[in-house]
């Protein structure tokens, strides 16, 4: 393979551009404010990804079946609020606290999945539907929207670093932090699974062709609960690191990443269309998202602008992605 | 002729829908629900948000869908309030009617120039229509947030007010003004070429484009005309709170999404009703101020709006498998 073959592969792909964004951002960040290149800089940017990006890959998973799924942040809302309440009350564990907001994420997917693959109709309109049931419940039930103490576990939990690399003489401590391990574990089994699995496999050519898949005798039922089950999953999940992180319980900011989780999970390089998407390419798309957030703090640029960039962001990227698809 | 007596007999059901409901509400809370005030507040609620719906009809009709819509809104009544602010402060004795063409003037063509930057990511540059406008969504936000630093603009002049407090006999002004906007939007959309063009267009784009109709100028009009309607629901919104500011109203943005597909509109494109959808958010405004009055919250208007589309989703899938299956028997029987 030579060099200009290797160059149009490279060049193929989203997570290219997405790498030399942050490359090129970086370099000009670094010289605009050395803050920016720092340790710490970088795992707090890491650290912040962590919610959206293990919603995002739930995200990524049902648009790869060619899917669409906006009812994850309901979910992540019911789970974060059902399972603190409840460990408030009963104690646990931090084991205890993912494994019950993911059950509980992992059952309302399923009532997606199963009104889904009933009616076989625009999966956009059916978790709009759910969506608004779930987070409707929620709020009509529960007595007061937010929660102000969460269990000491969990908060230890947002504090633990896994990895230390430098030790400030106060205590303070760098590194890779539980929340982004957290992640990074989630996206590396996401990643063996959708690669070297049958059901991973499947989830592709079923985004892929539809017709195709049900003639390679594949079930588009089980495919379906499969994927809207793990991101209902995942979205609970994401709520525990989200609240081990902010310490605080607030429906409406989990509910309002909807529409950053898309935009996030679209720059990474996945189609609406289906049958395409990495999850490399998410992580990239979330941490490009944070990383030019950050820097516009850093650069002190106020935070009023924050949309603004964001918006842009989208629109330069898909347009890209438009007119490369194009015939030349 | 044909498809005419369809669309006739559909705005029989969702009518149907409607006085059902209403009977229902009328018959169990009657002292409530008939009351003068109830029957007033469900017609001031009903216009800003009932607008916003017809925009997104809009976009919808033509197999896309406009995410941007409340941004939209919000930056126009922005945009209109600075404008507004900035004459009275310069001419203080401007005289009433200035005022409100002030307004509204610069609402419209706020909102429809953003309904034009839509389009044209559209149409010219071939985005997917979900995926410009969640782009210009964040970046309406964004232009808004910037201008008022996040924080709101109060202070109107008491014309403006008067639009969305004030009533004309019993009826509100400004649903008098949604009803104008709707009779409207219908007579665009079922009487003029562009409105039929659209249709043509959200039922086949391919079969479009071979029909020499020039698909990109629909497109850039349809979300022009969508942009449109948020210009007009700003400037209701604006007036109903007294104020503007970003983010007012972005529960409407799934709701609007849920009431167009309720009121019968095809997300696929080239298949909906204005009257129906009007029906539609009727009957949804009656549930909601009846369970309201019934004791609960506002968030039940969420779920009440989410199980209805369900609901009705599970009619409309299962009435014509039902027909299948009845008609497959009788020629069983009949073929015995």
């Amino acid at each position: 393979m030579n060099v200009s073959t290797l160059l149009r592969k490279a060049t193929s792909r989203q997570e290219f551009y997405l790498i030399s964004v942050i490359i090129t951002f970086s370099v000009i960040m670094g010289f605009i404010n050395p803050a920016f290149l720092s340790f710490e800089n970088f795992f707090d940017v890491l650290n912040n990804c962590a919610t959206l990006g293990v919603m995002a890959v739930g995200v990524l998973l049902v648009m790869i079946s060619g899917g669409m799924d906006v009812s994850f942040s309901a979910i992540a809302a019911v789970a974060m609020y059902v399972t603190v309440s409840v460990l408030n009350v009963h104690g646990g564990t931090v084991f205890y606290a993912f494994a019950m907001a993911g059950i509980i994420g992992g059952l309302l997917g399923l009532v997606n999945a199963t009104i889904l693959s009933y009616f076989q109709i625009s999966a956009l309109i059916i978790t709009l539907a759910t969506s608004n049931v779930f987070y409707g419940l929620l709020l009509q039930l529960v007595p007061r929207a937010h929660i102000t103490s969460i269990p000491k576990f969990l908060a230890d939990f947002g504090n633990w670093i896994v990895l230390p690399i430098i030790s400030f003489e106060d205590g303070k401590t760098i590194g890779l932090s539980a929340i982004a391990f957290a992640m990074i574990l989630v996206m590396l089994i996401m990643s063996i699974v959708l690669r070297y699995t049958s059901i991973g496999r499947n989830v592709y050519a079923l985004g892929g062709s539809r017709e195709a898949a049900e003639r390679a005798g594949i079930s588009i039922w089980k495919t379906q609960f499969f994927v809207y089950c793990l991101a209902g999953m995942l979205a609970g999940i994401a709520s525990i690191l989200n609240v081990s992180m902010i310490r605080y319980v607030n429906p409406f900011n989990v509910y309002n990443v909807l529409m950053d989780v898309i935009a996030a999970v679209v720059l990474g390089g996945a189609k609406l269309s289906g049958g395409s998407g990495t999850i490399f390419g998410t992580f990239l798309g979330v941490f490009t998202l944070y990383m030019i957030k950050n820097s516009l703090i850093l650069m002190g640029i106020p935070s009023t602008w924050d949309s603004v960039i964001v918006g842009l962001i989208i629109i330069v990227s898909v347009a890209f992605t438009a007119s490369r698809k194009k015939p030349a | 002729m044909k498809q005419h007596n369809r669309s006739v007999s559909r705005v029989v059901y969702y009518i149907l829908m409607f006085v059902i409901v209403f009977a229902l509400f009328s018959l169990t809370i009657p002292g409530q629900f008939l009351s003068r005030f109830n029957l007033q507040s469900m017609a001031f609620q009903v216009p800003e948000f009932g607008i916003l719906a017809l925009g997104m009809m809009v976009a919808m009709l033509t197999a896309g869908i406009d995410l941007s819509i409340i941004a939209n809104a919000n930056l126009a009544g922005i945009m209109s309030a600075i404008c507004l602010l900035k004459v009275t402060e310069l001419y203080p004795n401007v005289g009433s009617l200035a005022i409100i063409l002030v307004t509204v003037v610069v609402a419209v063509i706020s909102g429809t120039i953003g309904g034009l930057f839509n389009g044209f990511l559209i149409s010219v540059l071939g985005i997917l229509p979900i995926l410009a406008t969640l782009g210009t969504m964040k970046l309406f936000e964004g232009l808004a947030t910037v201008v008022t630093r996040g924080r709101p603009i109060t202070g109107f002049p008491v014309e403006i007010q008067y639009i969305a407090n004030e009533t004309i006999g019993v009826v509100p002004v400004s649903f008098v003004i949604f009803l104008i906007v709707l009779v409207m939007v219908a007579l665009f959309l079922k009487k003029t070429p562009l409105g039929f063009k659209i249709y043509m267009l959200g039922s086949n784009e391919e079969a479009a484009r071979y029909s020499r109709l020039n698909n990109r100028a629909i497109l850039l009009r349809a979300y022009a005309v969508s942009g449109l309607m948020a210009g007009i629901a700003s400037i209701i919104m604006m007036s109903r709170f007294n104020s503007v500011k970003v983010g007012y109203g972005n529960s409407y943005l799934l709701q609007a999404v849920l009431v167009v597909i309720l009121g019968g509109t095809n997300p696929d494109g080239g298949e909906g009703d204005v009257f129906n959808a009007l029906f539609a958010i009727l009957t949804l405004q009656c549930i909601a101020s009846g369970f309201n009055i019934l004791g609960f919250t506002d968030y039940m208007r969420n779920v009440i709006y989410g199980s209805m589309l369900i609901i009705v989703l599970m009619f409309t899938i299962m009435v014509p498998r039902i027909r299948e299956m009845v008609k497959r028997k009788k020629e069983t029987v009949s073929i015995s």
